[in-house]
């Protein structure tokens, strides 16, 4: 009887289009919409890109012969050059380049060197450091000749020496990328909307909600029995949704949320498990309709899924900072830590607190459920 | 006036629905708004980043001097004390940047050894990380060059307080930068932010409220119930439309009443009555797609999803959440083919206008004509459904 019960929920539950559109059909619409905004900001505003430059020598300058040639060969790293120079034979020509955006910015140079920008920014800042560095260096070394001619000679053997001043210790799993926020934040409303398909389960197993359950509570099955399947059943559908969303972010929209698959599989099973239970305690917990139950967890997964930087990453920074304790208080922030500690952190104790918390909170919840549900009789339908 | 008072009672009896939409939001434009607002500046100014200065060598003038230039350098952060809350603040972008001076770090420096290195923490080949790391090799190719060059005693605090300081006062040279006047860095203001944010709410609670009403008028009953009244069809319509006008510009006017407000506070600017335009003509093309949608959508919950799927999906692809100068090229050639597109990049060209000329406000108008020729378009649609619904049997 249990599996025949699983069986028809399971049809049930895969035939209802209006609640898989919230569960399953809007996640995935969300996902593209920031897969396709998203990832674009990473690269305009996080990584570094070489920066175009244009250079303009006064014919009557009789130049230095370094500076153009150590412009053309600063590097950021051993394959990124720091800047492309394109050299002018006018300063109106400069001019052009940089209205139309082809260049940062100019330098005239003369005696010095002027930098010419249209605006201010991160080109151009970079622009003006090599310059003041230059500068610097030189101002330095009339400096130190003047108070010690000698040792000017040893200058140029300084500068061929190489010397690395700093050393990379990042001890993170993966690259920090905050954009990963809002696609963990997005995998949470997903499990939280699990709600829906809790809330609906116990909706047909309570006789005074539906007639579906009114004609299964006089049928001689154990309530339990009737509450398991239903839940096995709905926990599966969701599961998949939750998986399917998953594979979306990873094959589909090449978004990296880590290569512990085994964890990511055990996370997203905890989460719809939390949500299940959530959405399946109000549907026994709260008198009224069904309206209103779905009101009640739409407006909990919204927030939560707000809390956890949905909408704004700098929401979910600014909540956990304000009470620290909202880490993993707050179902939607637990869920997205959960997975944030899968991809960043090399240490699994995080993933396992995340774990036992939601897997702790859910049988809790069900514990709550059984107690509410269990031996309930109706005088009056 | 029979169909205009049923499009009233229908707005009346689901007003707590749509007030609830209003009201959460606005509470969420005005937290996004105040997140995402920044000032601008009509000066040349560096861009900053965050840094987190951890001293483990503190006591030493080389390690001192140069952890108070890197804080005065750059927006210096709070350091914490555990591995994992340095790996947080990196996730979080609350620091672009770790900087550690281990122990010995001075006097390692000093032997001209530079064995031991200061340990960073940054994202690989990140803007953060080449700002950050030119700033640090500035100021120690600055330093290695006095040392190296200056007779001086390394066990000489005074004699080595004497070099940084000479450094320093190198630091202080800067290249002239030319900077047109006039230019002013675009800033996101607040009142500017909400505009844009507008567009969203605008777009749910329109598509929602026309929703509804087109829901009874498009009842199979209703609809044989008008045919067979003694009212007009040309009057049935026109009822309709100027219902349908007062329910999207009443939305419309509550939150520009919010966003007048706010910019009471913040200083009314003369560029705010043309965005008010712009919302405006934003309105309508949104009402004539609603109109459209209102009629191809059948069912509560399918009408509440495509709600919130175009809204969302407008308001993503449109740069209503995301400034469209983020976006990718295909991204924005798609987003053309939204209203929301036009008005975001109207709302970006007022915020940017430096006088009112006509030459300035042209490409503004232009933005509007599309807007108004989207709306165009959507009626022919919807003037195409409906004929195509008429000719069926009662």
């Amino acid at each position: 009887m249990f599996w025949r019960i699983f069986r028809y929920r399971l049809i049930s539950n895969i035939r209802d289009v209006g609640t898989l559109f919230w569960t399953l059909v809007f996640p995935l619409c969300l996902a593209t919409f920031f897969g396709l905004v998203f990832p674009n900001i990473t690269s305009s505003t996080i990584t570094f890109e070489t920066v175009n430059i244009g250079v303009y020598e006064a014919v009557d300058y009789p130049g230095d012969p370094y500076l153009i040639e150590n412009l053309k060969a600063a590097k950021q790293s051993e394959n990124v050059d720091l800047f492309h120079v394109t050299q002018y034979e006018s300063i109106d020509e400069a001019e052009d380049a940089l209205q139309n955006k082809e260049i940062s910015g100019y330098a005239v140079i003369t005696d010095q060197a002027v930098l010419h920008f249209s605006g201010s920014g991160f080109n151009q800042t970079i622009i003006k450091s090599f310059f003041d560095q230059y500068t610097q260096v030189r101002s330095a070394i009339v400096d130190i000749a003047s108070e010690n001619p000698g040792a000017i000679s040893e200058v140029a053997s300084l500068f061929e020496e190489e010397v690395e001043y700093t050393k990379s210790t990042f001890a993170g799993r993966d690259k920090p990328d905050s954009i990963l926020i809002y696609f963990y934040s997005l995998i949470a409303m997903t499990c939280l909307y699990g709600g829906f398909q809790g809330q609906k389960e116990i909706m047909h197993i309570q006789a005074n909600q539906s007639s579906l359950a009114a004609r299964q509570n006089i049928s001689p099955v154990p309530k339990l029995k009737l509450f398991g399947s239903s839940i096995l059943s709905v926990t599966l559908v969701q599961y998949l949704s939750i998986l399917i969303l998953i594979a979306y972010l990873v094959f589909v929209l090449r978004i990296n949320i880590g290569d512990r698959i085994g964890m990511i599989l055990a996370a997203a099973f905890a989460g719809c498990c939390l949500g299940i239970s959530f959405g399946a305690l109000v549907g026994a917990v709260v008198k009224g309709g069904e309206g209103i139950k779905v009101a009640i967890i739409i407006s909990f997964s919204m927030i939560l899924s707000l809390m956890s930087g949905m909408m704004q990453a700098s929401i979910k920074i600014a909540v956990e900072k304000a009470v620290p304790a909202f880490k993993y208080a707050l179902p939607g922030n637990l869920i997205a830590n959960t997975f944030y500690a899968i991809y960043y952190f090399n240490d699994n104790e995080r993933f396992y607190f995340g774990m036992a918390l939601m897997i702790g909170i859910s049988i809790v919840l069900y514990a709550i459920l059984t107690l509410i549900l269990r031996r309930q009789r109706y005088a009056s339908i | 006036m029979q169909v205009f008072k049923v499009i009233i009672k229908t707005i009346r009896k689901n007003f707590h629905v749509l007030s609830i939409y209003l009201i959460v939001f606005v509470g969420f434009m005005v937290l996004m708004s105040s997140v995402q607002s920044s000032g601008g500046s009509s000066m040349f100014s560096e861009v900053k980043r965050t840094v987190m200065i951890i001293n483990h060598d503190s006591g030493n003038v080389i390690a001192d001097e140069f952890a108070d230039f890197m804080k005065r350098a750059s927006i210096p952060i709070d350091p914490v004390e555990t591995e994992e809350e340095m790996l947080d603040a990196l996730f979080n972008e609350e620091a672009d940047y770790i900087l550690i001076i281990p122990e010995g770090f001075s006097a390692d420096f000093l032997s001209g050894s530079y064995s031991n290195a200061l340990e960073q923490q940054s994202i690989a080949g990140s803007r953060s990380a080449v700002w950050t790391d030119m700033k640090i090799r500035k100021y120690m190719d600055l330093l290695r060059l006095y040392t190296k060059l200056s007779d001086v005693d390394v066990n000489d605090s005074e004699a080595i307080r004497a070099l940084t300081e000479k450094v320093e006062k190198q630091m202080n040279t800067e290249t002239v930068v030319i900077y047109p006047v006039g230019v002013k860095k675009q800033g996101n203001e607040f009142t500017a932010m909400y505009f844009k944010f507008m567009g969203y709410s605008l777009m749910a609670v329109t598509i929602l409220g026309i929703g509804f009403i087109l829901k009874i008028f498009n009842g199979r009953d209703f609809r044989n119930r008008l045919r067979c009244s003694p009212e007009k069809t040309s009057n049935v319509n026109i009822q309709l439309v100027i219902g349908s006008l007062c329910f999207a510009a009443v939305a419309w006017l509550v939150l520009i009443l919010i966003a007048i407000t706010f910019s009471y506070f913040e200083g009314i600017k003369p560029w705010i009555w043309l965005t008010v335009v712009n919302s405006f003509v934003f309105m309508l093309s949104t009402l004539c797609m609603s109109v459209v949608l209102g009629l191809v959508v059948k069912g509560e919950n399918a009408r509440s999803a495509v709600a919130n799927v175009v809204a969302l999906g407008s308001s993503f692809l449109g740069g209503i959440f995301v400034p469209q100068e983020f976006q990718s090229e295909i991204v924005r050639k798609i987003a053309g083919f939204l209203p929301a597109f036009w008005f975001v990049k109207a709302i970006d060209e007022i915020q940017g206008l430096s006088s009112f000329t006509w030459n300035n406000i042209r490409p503004i108008m232009m933005y509007m004509l599309i807007q108004l020729i989207f709306g165009v378009a959507f009626i022919c649609v919807a003037m195409a459904v409906s004929r195509e619904r008429s000719r069926r049997t009662v």
